[in-house]
């Protein structure tokens, strides 16, 4: 079959009978639809969208906006979401292995244009496009064209990854990096490493050079520490976590804030939207990066449960789509966006329980950020696409 | 590698990011047990700490009335200044400009609004104009609320037992300390819940509950006795270069203190500007050895048991020696023949302490001990003493010789005006008291209980006291006749105590004048007890004895109280030798003895 889109051979010009009959053989990618994964990303979703209004309505209305005014927009990249998720699942996965080069070189282009003129500058940082009423976040979305360009730079199932391979990999995924980390946006930046690990991890590299890498991260983190490469205010948040008395009301602030809100939610926490500590303020970045806090805070210990056996079970459904793929690229696919949403998912939460340190990194599909929202949708889809097609 | 050990290598490798998945997840959700389930209440209790502020609302402290209404203690409404620190941009500029206005340090200011915090104060108590000057300055985080501020507009009058109270408007001496409790009334609260920087939201959850404003006190004192009693004790004070001294007036029916004055005294508006010396209450607080006026005692128990009468003639040699001391009256005179009634007239050392062996030690004890020696009055006022009344087992040889005059026991000036009261009536002690009514905060008056009595003498004793006391102030040989008022009869007796040392050296140095006595004898209704500090002269006939008339008359007249039914006098008077000289003024003979533990008597 030279066709694998969605209804075999297209809409348009196919006779009814045989998309009649394409639709309903057993093989079709139609039928082979995870509702369960879908069902998860959606509840998910619906959490965030909860307690986005939760996080930020207060401070929305201090402002004189309408207080649902985030929500809305959230819920307006959310359908966008939907539609590139849909979109994402209309192709062959397969095709992306030749447009991978593409993407990617639009992904540099956008993060070169971030950091020109175009890019607009918020709070110290240049990180954003604006697009009228919306700003785009180039940086969120390179995350996914890097993790297709790597899965198809090791999808050639006949080649032994050996260290040409692998420097080839790492010099890919060094030019967005350091483009990233020059906004600077450093959770990003070990985001992508993470992506980087993974897809190297399941291509099937030597566990020495893997181990060599390991040791290579560490020891560049602390040589960054040392050497005054990252600015003073990162190094303090990034170390805030290894004392955690040390200074509430600066570096340690948001930590000690996000703890006391999560904390104070206690078992079955106060009631959504009656959470004290996130009503008056306290904790930074509420609605984006701690937004787990609200979580913590209003749906107590069973809400946050809920909600980490939600992301457990999606992520079990994407190594599962690892595991079932027809070929090595769609397993390394799904197995970079497995390995991106752990990583994520694991630094997010930790930060806000210290336990990890803290980075700008946004929880998948909770916290309020259009694009990447969107860039999960498409990992999502990615992800369905896989899936779909393991018997095609 | 093979198309199908490649596969096979990665699905192996996507089980190790399962066993990841679950480490982590595992790990997060460990992690949530500890600060949500085991952790939990610290972090709510941090929680709550920094989002909830609990203002204390005073209620406002009751007021202090005189016995007619007049007002000694009022609170007024003061503006307090405070600031938020944290609302601050520019603490340097902020200070400068609140100093100027409020008249505080500005450095010190400075340092208080760069504090991290979200409440200091910038000023307390100052003047609402000052207050609003200050506000109009337009800094951030800069406002003012009522506080109430103690005030007493009669200033020194009664301070002494008034007391004062602390910044907080906390009492912290005498019946504002005593009384702190029925006072201060319940606080209020305002409960509220703050954002970071400490501002109140109004989303927030908060309520109020007003506070209930503190009874008024309404006191036994008289304002214009008050106020003659600390006249007279002043220029007397300074006539007589006295260290200091006490005036009381009470009424001995009821125990009710009409005045009470010390010298040195203080002003309590300024209570930072006096020294403990001049906040000191020395009327409750100082004891001193009472000397002759302890005379009336052992008479009391002498003619109570039946040891002497009042007209039994006694041979009153010019010494006595007891165990190795040897005890003189205040002048040298020849053996002279006495009823009792002039003993006491007199004010005989020799002829007190006769009489005393005659009653013996246990019946002397007991006498003191039951007119309320070496404890509190009840009055129950701060840091009271209860003087010092050594146990007969503890008695010196020679205190049958020194206790009887009044020398070897301590009281304070209201336990020996109590004595005094106890004779005026009629034999029964009257706890003193100065609290004459509370009045709630609802308006209702709660009349206090009337005070505690005990019977410590016979009425027939207390008469013949009364009748022999007369003579001190009417007698050809009386020690006290500067006391006497024309048209009255007074009963009363002088005192000239000597002081022990207060260097830690056994022995005595300086004297104690005193006058105490009441009116009219026939019908008392009136004690006063005046107690002068090293006077000088130190006879508290001299001394004493004019400003115990001079108060005494005044409240006889303020309070219309007439001259009542004449006591017959007790004791006929005996022909006695000449004496050279007034004897209220004549000096003590330096040859007249060892100076030490001898009774010196006027």
């Amino acid at each position: 079959m030279g066709d694998h889109g969605l209804f075999a051979r297209g809409l348009m010009n196919t006779r009814r009978d045989q998309l009649f009959a394409n639709r309903t053989s057993a093989k079709a990618p139609i039928r082979h639809l995870d509702l369960t994964l879908l069902f998860a990303v959606m509840a998910i979703a619906a959490f965030g969208a909860v307690f986005i209004k939760s996080a930020s309505r207060h401070r929305l209305a201090a402002l004189g906006f309408d207080e649902n005014l985030l929500l809305k927009r959230h819920l307006i990249f959310l359908s966008i979401g939907v539609v590139i998720f849909i979109g994402m699942m209309l192709f062959d996965y397969r095709q992306l292995r030749a447009l991978a080069p593409v993407t990617y070189a639009v992904g540099v282009i956008l993060l070169l244009a971030v950091l020109s003129p175009v890019g607009e500058r918020v709070a110290g940082a240049q990180r954003w496009i604006n697009l009228g009423p919306l700003q785009f976040q180039p940086s969120e979305i390179m995350k996914a064209f890097l993790l297709v360009a790597l899965a198809a730079w090791y999808a050639d199932e006949r080649t032994d990854p050996g260290v040409m391979k692998l420097a080839g990999a790492a010099g890919m995924t060094f030019i967005p990096a350091f483009l990233v980390y020059v906004q600077p946006d450093l959770g990003t930046v070990v985001v992508m490493l993470a992506v980087l690990f993974g897809v190297l991890l399941i291509s099937g590299t030597r566990v020495r050079w893997l181990v060599v890498l390991l040791l290579a991260g560490v020891l560049f983190f602390i040589a960054a520490l040392q050497l005054g490469v990252l600015k003073d205010y990162q190094v303090a948040r990034l170390t805030a976590f290894l004392d955690t008395q040390s200074d509430v009301q600066r570096a340690g602030y948001n930590l000690a804030q996000s703890k006391i809100a999560i904390g104070s939610g206690g078992w079955d926490g106060k009631g959504i939207g009656e959470g004290s500590q996130t009503n008056l303020d306290y904790v930074p970045a509420q609605h984006t990066d701690f937004i787990f806090t609200a979580i913590g805070e209003e749906a107590g210990f069973v809400g946050a449960v809920t909600l980490i056996g939600l992301f457990a079970f999606l992520i079990w459904r994407s190594l599962r789509v690892a595991m079932l793929s027809k070929d090595l690229f769609g397993t390394l696919l799904a197995g970079a966006v497995a390995t991106m949403l752990i990583f994520q998912i694991f630094v997010n939460i930790g930060m806000t329980i210290g336990i990890m340190p803290i980075t700008g990194i946004p929880l998948p599909f909770v916290s309020y950020g259009g694009t990447a929202l969107i860039t999960n949708f498409i990992a999502m889809g990615l992800l369905m696409n896989v899936h779909m097609r393991r018997f095609v | 590698m093979s198309a199908k050990k490649a596969k096979a290598v990665s699905r192996s490798r996507v089980l190790v990011v399962l066993v990841v998945l679950t480490m982590s997840l595992t790990g997060i959700a460990g992690r949530l047990v500890y600060v949500q389930a085991l952790a939990a209440d610290r972090f709510s209790d941090l929680a709550a700490e920094q989002r909830e502020r609990r203002i204390v609302l005073a209620a406002q402290r009751g007021s202090i009335y005189d016995r007619d209404g007049s007002e000694l203690a009022l609170s007024r409404d003061m503006k307090t200044l405070y600031a938020n620190p944290r609302l601050i941009t520019d603490p340097k500029a902020a200070a400068e400009s609140l100093a100027a206005v409020v008249g505080v340090d500005r450095a010190e200011l400075e340092s208080r609004l760069s504090e991290d915090r979200g409440f200091v104060y910038v000023a307390r108590k100052v003047d609402e104009e000052v207050a609003e000057q200050a506000i109009a300055l337009g800094i951030p985080g800069v406002d003012a609320v009522n506080e109430s501020k103690r005030f007493y507009p009669a200033g020194q009058l009664a301070a002494h037992v008034i007391g004062f109270v602390g910044m907080d408007n906390n009492g912290l001496g005498a019946l504002e300390e005593r009384y702190d409790g029925l006072l201060r009334g319940a606080p209020g609260e305002l409960f509220m819940e703050r954002d970071p920087a400490g501002r109140p939201i109004p989303a927030g959850k908060s309520f109020v509950r007003q506070p209930t404003a503190g009874d008024d006190l309404v006191l036994t004192l008289d304002r214009e006795i008050q106020f003659i009693a600390e006249t007279v004790l002043e220029s007397s004070v300074q006539k007589w270069s006295a260290k200091g001294g006490t005036i009381i007036v009470m009424k001995p029916g009821t125990g009710e203190i009409l005045a009470l004055a010390n010298s040195p005294t203080f002003d309590p508006n300024e209570v930072g500007m006096s020294s403990p010396d001049q906040r000191k209450n020395r009327a409750l607080v100082d004891v001193f050895e009472p000397g002759s006026a302890n005379k009336v005692i052992t008479a009391a128990a002498a003619l109570e048991s039946g040891v002497v009468a009042p007209d039994d003639v006694l041979t009153v040699p010019d010494n006595l020696r007891l165990s190795n001391k040897v005890f003189r009256d205040a002048h040298p005179h020849p053996t002279l023949k006495l009823s009792f009634a002039e003993v006491i007239e007199q004010s005989s050392n020799i002829g007190t302490i006769k009489v005393a062996l005659d009653l013996g030690k246990e019946r002397l004890h007991e006498y003191l001990s039951r007119f309320g020696y070496g404890r509190p009055t009840g009055l129950d006022f701060p840091g009271e003493s209860g003087g010092i009344l050594p146990d007969t087992a503890n008695w010196w040889s020679t205190s049958m010789g020194t206790i009887p005059i009044g020398q070897g026991v301590a009281v304070t000036g209201m336990q020996i005006m109590n004595v005094y009261g106890t004779v005026a009536n009629a034999g029964v002690a009257v706890q003193p008291r100065l609290l004459a009514a509370t009045i709630d905060s609802n308006g209702k008056r709660r009349q206090s209980p009337p005070a505690a009595t005990r019977r410590v003498i016979m009425s027939k004793t207390a008469k013949q006291l009364a009748s022999i006391l007369v003579r001190v102030t009417e007698g050809e040989h009386g020690t006290g006749k500067a006391a006497a008022i024309p048209g009255y009869q007074v009963a009363g007796k002088t005192g000239t105590a000597q002081k022990p040392r207060t260097d830690g050296q056994a022995g005595y140095a300086g004297y104690i004048g005193s006058f105490i006595g009441f009116a009219p004898a026939g019908d008392p209704q009136l004690v006063v007890g005046v107690i002068l500090d090293e006077p000088s002269p130190i006879w508290g006939g001299v001394t004493a004895g004019p400003a115990f008339k001079e108060v005494m008359q005044f409240s006889l007249r303020h309070l219309g109280i007439g001259p009542g039914p004449v006591l017959p006098l007790e004791g006929t008077p005996l022909p006695t030798p000449d004496r050279s000289g007034d004897v209220a003024k004549a000096a003590p003979d330096p040859e007249a003895g060892p100076p030490v533990h001898d009774g010196t008597a006027d």
